[in-house]
């Protein structure tokens, strides 16, 4: 039997608030997997839990947004052996989530009851479509759904239009990822007070439902519901998305009614709201969405260009808060050695954000935390590594790892080599043509 | 644990009013109003749990500081400087304290000075890109997301400083916020060289669609692992088990064909009667519904989702809190404001 050194990769900043914290994260698709993402980022050591791959793994790099800064522990739990394992390492941490249908941790004897027994302070977070009580709490559920069922996709959209998904396929995940970091840190700082563990039922459907409070509150008001608003906001004097000049170019404006002196002096115009939009809107092509914006800003209106993907790279801004951070790889990809990718989601003042190391292999750590929490020597470890109970890494896959040599491991595809495609008209990266097609889209939506 | 706020908009009166939901003691310091482009509702609604305090100037905010674990705040850069308050002064009377500093696009840089709205934080962080129809304009989405996704990110920074005990300033920014909601766009880009478009990265399986009676949610699935064989019995549309709709990229190069079989189909038959078929098949169908359906939802209702909270000019409907613990859901939020002044509240 292959015994591999594993590195184990921690986030280990010594500022960070939650270092000392372990979450033993029992996640699939996107919704939990971006919650404890946050958790990572906050220094809390996120063990990820997953079912051993069947054939080749997935390129380790396509994980870096939700798997970076974790560790992976591969435990196969349709056999007994693998919920003792499970709950062996449950007495060494301080956090089990999971978001998978209620039944499954029954079915495998792992719920808050179960492993109470073993670790009576333990926080449970559980997170699923509907939750874990009601007649829909075993339905099957996906981001999109929870968008619709949850009110977002009604009131987004223009008002001749249908109901409208919030872009990204991944903002209800999102959205519901973030309620499951905020409810573990405040279950954190509940056990800190009482010496008590506890449970958490998280629905997605509530989390996102949750972030329309103030809508329901009006409809509850008014018992009606509000129409489709478009880009409009009543608050705003005007407020739109205007085209700018090129293909594909925006720009946002939200005018007060106090700014309607200064933007009709600017544009010469009369200062109705109506004259204001349609001059604005006139204007706008004439320039940059970037020009316009400087203009508008220069006089104190809200604007910004409608950023796309590149642009967000390359935002000064977000330069400046070093909002990206380059995620080396183990083996170069398509050419690079490093990618960028959203950093810590979190910035404190007067520190950096803490470096982000590639997501694991599946099972790549499982050696080294079955030795540390399971109290296994390497025979025993074999054993079930040989009998299908416990995964290791197996060779990583995909066809960005044929494209490996050495000069491109130094390469790292930083900001300023992505301007360096400002010229070209398609506004497409070169890279090699094996590049898969919707690569990392693939991955989220897995 | 005692919270001060003297945020002006709903990201940070929602921040502060997320730690009074973890159970932090949460006090609003009254001094000059709300934000003009927040609605009196919505402000009352984030203001829900909290006791608030008129205070006159800054010596009075300086004297409650010492007792205070946090101080919320989305003022932008120099805001509380503009009232008499710096980050010095605040840290000489509470060394520990965290102190959390929200705004548009951060505490320093090139566009720190620059002005915010939720339209504009939705455009600079990158998610209005990306929402609406491909051959319309960009749209923003529901009311205030922007800046309850700051709140809420800003709460998840602010309670572990709290778990942490060290004394930090979070500089949260709303422009990295919504950032954050959009993390897979630029990582297509880096690894694919496409800039992802509005409409393309969805329109590799049925979304949102008419029925007999209004919308439905008609997605089979995830897109790369939705089994077409079984959602053609499942519709009894055989084509759409032909090879060229297997897959998320076959079924995006024959889109239209997709659509003319699937659309009239999915009118054949009521909202209702496609999701209980869904739920037979285990097929991820969802209902499209508005606020009031919410408010009538008999899951959250059975949930304790709901409760009436009084403001001071109306009663109204609003989520009590977002998750249950340990078969309860928390009661903290229950409350109005109490405690303030009734000219120092917003009119309606």
């Amino acid at each position: 039997m292959q015994t591999t050194t594993t590195t184990i990769t921690t986030a280990t900043e010594p500022h960070l608030p939650l270092r000392g914290v372990t979450v033993l994260a029992w996640e699939q698709a996107v919704s939990l997997p971006m919650g404890t993402r946050l958790l990572a980022d906050l220094g809390a050591r996120v063990i990820r839990l997953e079912a051993p791959a069947r054939g080749r793994a997935r390129p380790r790099h396509l994980g870096n947004d939700l798997g970076r800064n974790k560790q992976s522990l591969s435990l196969n739990l349709r056999d007994p052996r693998a919920g003792e394992i499970f709950k062996r390492i449950v007495t060494h941490v301080d956090v089990v989530c999971e978001n998978f249908t209620p039944r499954v941790k029954r079915q495998y004897g792992l719920t808050y009851d179960d492993l109470t027994r073993v670790k009576p302070d333990l926080i449970m977070l559980s997170l699923c479509g509907y939750g874990q009580t009601g007649r829909m709490s075993e339905r099957p559920t996906f981001g999109p759904g929870i968008e619709a069922a949850s009110g977002h996709a009604q009131l987004t959209g223009y008002p001749d239009q249908p109901p409208t998904r919030p872009g990204t396929i991944v903002f209800a995940d999102n959205v519901s990822g973030f309620y499951a970091a905020f409810a573990l840190i405040g279950a954190l700082l509940r056990r800190r007070l009482t010496g008590k563990g506890s449970a958490i039922d998280l629905a997605m459907y509530e989390a996102c439902t949750y972030h329309l409070t103030a809508s329901l509150a009006q409809a509850s008001l008014t018992g009606a519901d509000p129409p489709r608003r478009g880009n409009g906001d009543p608050a705003a004097l005007v407020q739109d998305v205007y085209a700018a000049d090129g293909s594909e170019r925006w720009l946002a404006v939200t005018v007060s009614a106090a700014q309607a002196g200064a933007l009709g002096e600017m544009l010469g115009c009369a200062v109705d709201p109506d004259t204001l939009s349609r001059t604005l809107a006139r204007w706008s092509t004439e320039r940059s969405a970037e020009e316009g914006a400087r203009a508008l800003q220069a006089i104190g209106v809200a604007a910004a260009p409608v950023q796309d993907a590149r642009d967000l790279l390359l935002d000064p801004q977000l330069r400046h808060r070093e909002s990206f951070t380059l995620v080396p790889h183990e083996q170069p990809v398509n050419g690079y050695g490093a990618h960028p990718h959203a950093a810590s989601a979190f910035l404190f003042a007067g520190r950096p954000r803490p470096p982000l190391h590639e997501s694991p292999a599946g099972g790549q750590d499982s050696r080294a935390l079955l030795r540390e929490l399971g109290g296994m020597n390497d025979a025993e470890i074999d054993a079930l590594v040989a009998d299908g109970v416990i995964g290791v890494a197996g060779p990583s896959a995909g066809p960005a790892m044929q494209h490996a040599d050495p000069e491109s491991a130094r390469r790292r595809l930083d900001w300023r080599l992505i301007a360096a495609h400002d010229s070209d008209p398609g506004r497409t990266l070169d890279l090699p043509r094996s590049t898969p097609a919707h690569s990392a889209v693939t991955e989220v939506r897995a | 644990v005692k919270v001060l706020d003297l945020s002006r908009g709903i990201a940070g009166a929602y921040a502060s009013q997320l730690l009074a939901l973890a159970g932090c003691e949460v006090t609003r310091l009254e001094l000059d109003g709300r934000d003009e482009q927040v609605d009196a509702v919505a402000w009352e609604c984030a203001n829900r749990g909290k006791s608030a305090r008129v205070v006159a100037d800054a010596a009075s905010v300086l004297d409650l500081i010492a007792d205070a674990a946090a101080l919320v705040e989305d003022r932008g850069p120099g805001g509380i400087e503009a009232l008499g308050l710096t980050e010095e002064a605040l840290r000489a009377r509470n060394p520990g304290l965290v102190l959390t500093r929200l705004s548009e696009f951060g505490q320093s840089g090139p566009r720190a000075a620059w002005a915010g709205s939720e339209l504009v934080n939705l455009a600079a962080g990158g998610l209005l890109f990306l929402t609406g129809n491909w051959d319309r304009p960009p749209v923003q989405l529901a009311p205030y997301q922007a800046q309850m996704t700051a709140g809420l990110l800003a709460a998840i920074a602010t309670a572990a400083a709290l778990y942490g005990g060290e004394g930090m300033t979070i500089d949260a920014s709303k422009q990295e916020s919504v950032l954050a909601l959009v993390s897979p766009a630029p990582t297509e880009y880096v690894y694919s060289g496409t800039i992802p478009a509005r409409d393309g990265m969805v329109s590799a399986m049925p979304r949102i669609e008419h029925s007999a009676d209004g919308w439905v949610y008609a997605g089979p699935g995830a897109a790369v692992t939705a089994d077409y064989d079984l959602f053609s019995r499942f519709l009894e549309i055989p084509e759409l088990a032909e090879e060229r709709f297997a897959t998320a990229e076959g079924r995006m190069a024959h889109w239209e064909e997709h659509q003319r079989l699937v659309l009239p189909k999915l009118k054949e038959r009521t909202t209702e009667a496609w999701l209980e078929r869904a739920e037979e098949w285990r097929l991820t169908f969802g209902p499209v519904q508005t606020a009031t359906d919410l408010l009538a939802s008999d899951v959250l209702i059975e949930r304790g989702f709901f409760a009436d909270a009084t403001l001071p000019q109306c009663t109204v409907t609003v989520p009590l809190a977002p998750y249950i613990v340990d078969g309860t859901r928390p009661q903290g939020l229950r409350t109005g404001m109490r405690d303030g002044p009734a000219d120092r509240r917003p009119q309606q």
